[in-house]
């Protein structure tokens, strides 16, 4: 699975460096679509994997709303690291920060009712 | 959404920047600007395309 990503990342960094002596606008589409082609391969690999954590989960004894919680949490991680590495790539950082704040505060909103229950069990332990 | 799919925009890339050229040298600047401008559309439609499929499939295994 490695080999495959490494050669089509190596051939897409030799077309950009082509491109980009053409022009350069080119070269930064061209880098987006690689990109875009990695990630979908990845995440197909991914998926088999994510059946057998959400098995091992299930025997875990832990309710399966929090597994599909983690597993919103790493697609948006997914989606904001993709879309803020190619605002760097295009020069723009601060336009990154943003789009890295943006996926942080949408996780800190899918996860806020689950801190409700951390507490409510911690009051419990305690009480 | 394979490796040609990079070919491609590469390729559509590199003839539309020398048709920009030829076009310079023969003197029309306007035409040749406009060349390079749809050359780049099409390819943003295209890649527009490709990501909106990423993101199905992002949201298909994540469960988003």
């Amino acid at each position: 699975m490695l080999f495959t990503v490494v050669a089509v990342v190596m051939i897409s960094a030799v077309m950009i460096l082509l491109v980009k002596k053409y022009s350069p606008e080119y070269a930064l589409v061209v880098s987006i679509v690689a990109g875009g082609t990695v990630l979908i391969f990845l995440v197909v690999a991914l998926k088999e994997i994510l059946g057998s954590i959400a098995d091992i989960f299930d025997k875990s004894g832990l309710d399966k709303g929090v597994f599909k919680l983690v597993l919103k949490a790493l697609g948006l991680c997914y989606l904001s690291e993709f879309a803020s590495d190619v605002c760097r790539d295009f020069g723009q950082t601060s336009l990154a920060a943003k789009v890295e704040l943006a996926g942080k505060i949408s996780i800190i909103a899918l996860t806020f009712p689950l801190i409700g229950q951390i507490l409510t069990a911690v009051t419990e332990l305690i009480g | 959404m394979d490796v040609d799919f990079v070919f491609q925009v590469a390729g559509i890339g590199i003839i539309v920047a020398v048709l920009n050229q030829v076009l310079q040298r023969s003197g029309r600047e306007e035409q040749a600007m406009l060349t390079t401008l749809a050359g780049l559309i099409v390819v943003l439609i295209m890649v527009v395309t490709e990501i909106g499929n990423l993101f199905e499939t992002v949201k298909s295994v994540f469960g988003l």
